[in-house]
């Protein structure tokens, strides 16, 4: 945190049709020390973005005027800032609509205040610390998207954060960071964890995949890297 | 109008190719007969019409002629021949001056002539004809010379003089020394002239101008013959131009032609048959008259219509034409007697009737054939009777079998229609013959599955407009709701608050959440029920879903204080399902079973193998040890192994997951009512969920593929699913 303040106010821009819901972001978002700016529809979002050094952006879809998509599809023509949209539409294909035309996380409404507080801190975190993703990349580091593993130091880091891993838990991220997209069993994971033949697996193994959860995810509910691939087995997304 | 002008138009094409044909095989006919009474004749008037362009190429003018040079020269040798030159004379003057003749005997001085000159054939042997005149004959006493338009004719050919000069021949005239044959006619000078264009001569009846007009008659005879004859050809060929607007007019002939027995038929042709047998046999007498070739000409295209009228019969009407008798026509009017009464008794009706009809045919048959053994009178009309009830006999058994058949076919068609119903099809409707007799079951039937199908459509419908109420709604709740939660995390945040106040709060964040997760399960239940919700199957062991879902709610478990029981085989159970909304319908039914059992009771988990049938209701008896602590709250139950039940079978083997728990609370409800969307299972509705739980447990097990059940007994309450099992490598 104190990096961010070091730099002086980080400008975030909300937008949303429902004041209400602006501005109760707004509070929270200035609670923590970023400056806000309020826009009501696209527009106006487009606006703002053009005369202020916007950092990040919280956007609803449905406004009135220019919606949320367009307005997503114009801001990523010129910017490269991280977008996180708001919306009550919670169905799978709006989310991968949303995150397709180039926004960075997808939050439905009604939201946990705190987890829209953790997903921007997380998301300008790594855009100002990591943005630049090539310049810094080191050969021994395991990755899906915010979610590193560096192998030499044998730390995980989340969107820059460091994170505690017991020993079991840093080898179960390892297995499967290093296969990101593969379904591993239960059983698999017991026995190359663990190195011995898998018995009663799927609970151990199910309880230590929890943990790493709620430790590497902002929602341990909704996660966004190691999920559970229901009657098959566990996997890291590659992202 | 344009019907109607149509309608003539086909009507004036066919009728010019009736004409045509008419005219066209009736002269062919008329040749036909005439060339078969007369070869020579016929040919020969033939050749004379279109040929012979002047009299004196005809056989008639040369005869004539040949004959009147006979005359002459006969008169001029005869002894006493007075009377002779009298008559000749006479018979020659008939001619005018048609005709020039100049004879002389040179030796008695004799000479016959209508004319003055000679011609001056005397001198230099050849005549010089006067103008007008283009044919002669002349004998000098040793030769003969003929010349036709100032060609000469060759009369000594023997081709030349038997084409109408043989009457010369044959008197001799054309021997090769004439003073043997006849001294006297060695001395004689015989010339006939004919003018160019015979003439009517006045008063008398000029023999050489009756060639003339018969040849003329003869000649406007057959052109106008062959006019017509080309007109019919016209006709015809016309009539083949617009074969397609003859084709319809042919159309009503057939249907015409198809109203008719075929009984009628018969007679008609027989009829026709005797008159063209008794027109032959009166006329074929030898020679024949106007009267006789117009009869012949008339039989014959009676015959060709007759022929045509079955061909057009045969093609339009094809077996109807043979359909369409008599017992046909009487069992179609029985049948509209039966088609009156209900189905049953016109069944009976049917067979009654069909009894009757055969046990008369059979007495008819039986008295005809005893007659036929026994009797002395003509046996014709016996032999007819008895063969005629044998055959209707046989046609109505045939009929009867027939209609029996389809009937029952047309009721396995109904049957099958009904059970395709019952599976759902809304859609094909059943096709019967409007004659059968279970067309108007059928009907009915059609009637139905379309009240069906408006039914089910119309219940699609609300179900849409249901889910597009729900989502907007449920947005329109949502966003407001984002605001409450928000404020009154912020106001809970508030520091300075008195106690109560800080309860107050706490009572509306946890109705906010509460309210939160009732839309969200409200939302996903309509889309479930409605079945507007993606599934993705994939190939998933449902007993590793079970063991993950139990060990995801591992904390909650512990902290119940519950013991689960769990029971699931080694070998994987392969399902084809929705991984993600199955976890949803066991982690709903295992938190109702952590919410609503009784404190420090068991809760059963239990899936077992089988093909649904024998123990998918009851599950397994728990008689196994508690051996495998694996957390201490979770057992895994020592297991029978089912591999063996598995495998070798590919029916469609199923997997039953059971969870059982017994009931905190008296449970006075039925297994109905507790699915009801908003049943709750203490009917409070106040602590926190939604109340949609196994509303949305069911609906998801359904449309991930497979079966859910409730079964309340006593204070016991069991979840039953069922899914159809795949082979391993599916």
């Amino acid at each position: 945190m104190d990096n961010l303040n070091e730099a002086g106010k980080l400008s975030i821009l909300v937008v949303d049709d429902d004041k209400e819901i602006v501005n109760a972001i707004s509070i929270y978002l200035e609670n923590e020390g970023y400056r806000v700016y309020k826009a009501y529809d696209g527009f106006q979002a487009l606006d703002i973005i053009t005369s202020h050094d916007i950092k990040l952006i919280l956007i609803d879809i449905m406004m009135p005027r220019l919606d949320g998509l367009s307005a997503v599809v114009k801001i990523r023509e010129q910017k490269n800032i991280p977008i996180i949209i708001l919306s009550a539409k919670s169905e799978d294909s709006d989310k991968i609509l949303g995150l397709s035309i180039g926004a960075d996380d997808y939050v439905t409404k009604p939201f946990n205040p705190m987890e829209l507080v953790a997903r921007v801190k997380s998301q300008l975190r790594r855009y100002l610390t990591l943005g630049d993703v090539n310049g810094t990349r080191k050969a021994n580091v395991l990755k899906s998207g915010g979610l590193c593993f560096d192998l030499d130091s044998r730390t995980v880091t989340v969107d820059g954060e460091p994170v505690k891993l017991t020993a079991t838990e840093m080898k179960i991220v390892e297995l499967l960071l290093r296969h990101p997209g593969r379904v591993f069993p239960a059983e698999e994971i017991y026995e190359r964890v663990w190195q011995e033949p898998a018995y009663n697996a799927e609970n151990t193994v199910m309880v230590h995949i929890r943990r790493i959860r709620e430790k590497i995810e902002i929602n341990p509910r909704e996660p966004k890297y190691l999920k559970v691939v229901w009657g098959i087995g566990y996997k890291i997304e590659k992202i | 109008m344009d019907i109607k002008l149509k309608k003539s138009k086909a009507l004036i094409v066919w009728l010019c190719f009736f004409i045509g044909i008419c005219i066209v095989a009736g002269i062919i006919t008329g040749g036909i007969v005439l060339l078969k009474e007369d070869y020579h004749g016929f040919l020969y008037a033939l050749d004379k019409a279109f040929f012979k362009l002047d009299i004196k190429d005809t056989l008639e003018f040369k005869h004539t002629i040949s004959l009147r040079f006979h005359m002459l020269a006969e008169a001029l040798t005869d002894e006493n021949a007075e009377e002779r030159l009298k008559e000749v004379q006479s018979n020659l003057e008939k001619e005018g001056q048609n005709l020039i003749y100049y004879a002389k005997n040179l030796q008695n001085g004799v000479k016959l002539s209508n004319s003055e000159t000679d011609f001056g054939a005397a001198a230099k042997g050849f005549p010089n004809l006067p103008d007008g005149y283009d044919y002669y004959i002349f004998f000098y006493g040793k030769k003969m010379t003929i010349e036709d338009s100032g060609k000469a004719v060759n009369i000594y050919d023997k081709n030349v003089y038997n084409a109408g000069y043989s009457v010369l021949k044959h008197y001799g005239y054309l021997s090769e020394d004439i003073a043997l044959v006849n001294p006297i006619l060695s001395k004689c000078h015989i010339l006939l002239i004919v003018k160019k264009d015979i003439e009517e001569v006045d008063g008398q009846e000029s023999q050489l101008y009756q060639i003339k007009q018969d040849l003329n008659d003869l000649k406007s005879f057959f052109g106008r013959i062959f006019i017509v004859f080309l007109i019919g050809w016209v006709l015809i060929f016309l009539s083949i131009l617009n074969r397609v607007t003859k084709k319809e007019f042919d159309v009503k002939i057939g249907n015409f032609l198809g109203k008719f027995w075929i009984e009628i038929k018969i007679i008609a042709a027989l009829i026709i048959l005797f008159i063209v047998v008794l027109i032959s046999y009166r006329y074929d007498s030898i020679g024949i008259s106007m009267l006789q070739l117009l009869a012949k000409i008339f039989t014959v295209l009676i015959v060709i219509w007759s022929l045509y009228f079955v061909f057009i019969d045969l093609l339009h009407n094809r077996k109807k034409v043979f359909y369409n008798n008599t017992i046909n026509s009487l069992i179609k009017v029985y049948r509209t007697f039966e088609r009156k009464k209900p189905f049953q008794k016109g069944m009976l009706l049917r067979l009654y009737v069909f009894i009757a009809a055969e046990a008369i045919l059979v007495i008819t048959a039986g008295i005809s054939f005893i007659i036929l053994a026994f009797g002395n009178t003509n046996k014709i009309p016996f032999l007819f009777g008895f063969l005629l009830s044998l055959a209707i006999g046989v046609y109505l058994i045939y009929r009867y079998v027939r209609r029996y058949n389809n009937t029952v076919s047309d009721i396995g068609k109904l049957i099958d229609q009904i059970e395709a119903i019952k599976n759902g099809d809304v859609k094909n409707k059943l096709q019967l013959n409007p004659d059968a007799d279970m067309y108007n079951a059928a009907q009915s039937l059609n009637k139905i599955q379309e009240g069906i199908n408006k039914a089910v459509e119309a219940r699609i419908r609300s179900e849409r407009t249901k889910v597009e109420l729900i989502t907007n709604v449920s947005h329109d709740l949502k966003t407001p709701l984002t605001s409450i939660i928000s404020y009154v995390d912020l106001l809970y945040k508030e520091e300075g608050l008195s106690e109560h106040i800080k309860d107050y709060i706490k009572i509306i964040k946890q109705k906010s959440d509460r309210l939160k997760t009732l839309i969200a399960d409200l939302f996903d239940l309509t889309k479930a029920t409605s079945g507007e919700i993606n599934v993705d199957f994939e190939k998933i062991d449902l007993g590793k879903l079970v063991w993950q879902t139990l060990a995801d709610m591992n904390d909650d478990i512990e902290q119940s204080g519950l013991k689960f029981k769990v029971n699931i085989p080694e070998s994987p159970l392969f399902i084809m399902s929705d991984g993600k909304k199955l976890y949803r319908v066991f982690q709903n039914l295992i938190s109702n079973a952590l919410k609503y059992s009784l404190a420090g009771s068991r809760v059963y988990v239990d899936l077992t193998a089988g093909n649904g049938k024998g123990n998918a209701g009851n599950g397994k008896d728990n008689d196994g040890k508690d051996n495998t602590a694996m957390k201490d709250n979770i057992y895994r139950e020592e297991n029978v192994d089912m591999e063996n039940n598995i495998n070798g079978f590919d029916d469609p083997w199923q997997v039953t997951a059971i969870i059982k728990n017994i009931a905190n609370y008296e449970m006075n409800f039925t297994e109905d009512e507790i699915l009801e969307r908003f049943a709750r299972g203490d009917k409070a509705r106040s602590t926190e969920g939604s109340g949609l739980g196994l509303a949305i447990a069911k609906s998801f097990t359904q449309v991930c593929g497979g079966e859910f059940d409730i079964v309340i007994d006593g204070d016991m309450f069991k979840a039953i699913l069922k899914f159809n099992l795949i082979g391993e490598n599916a």
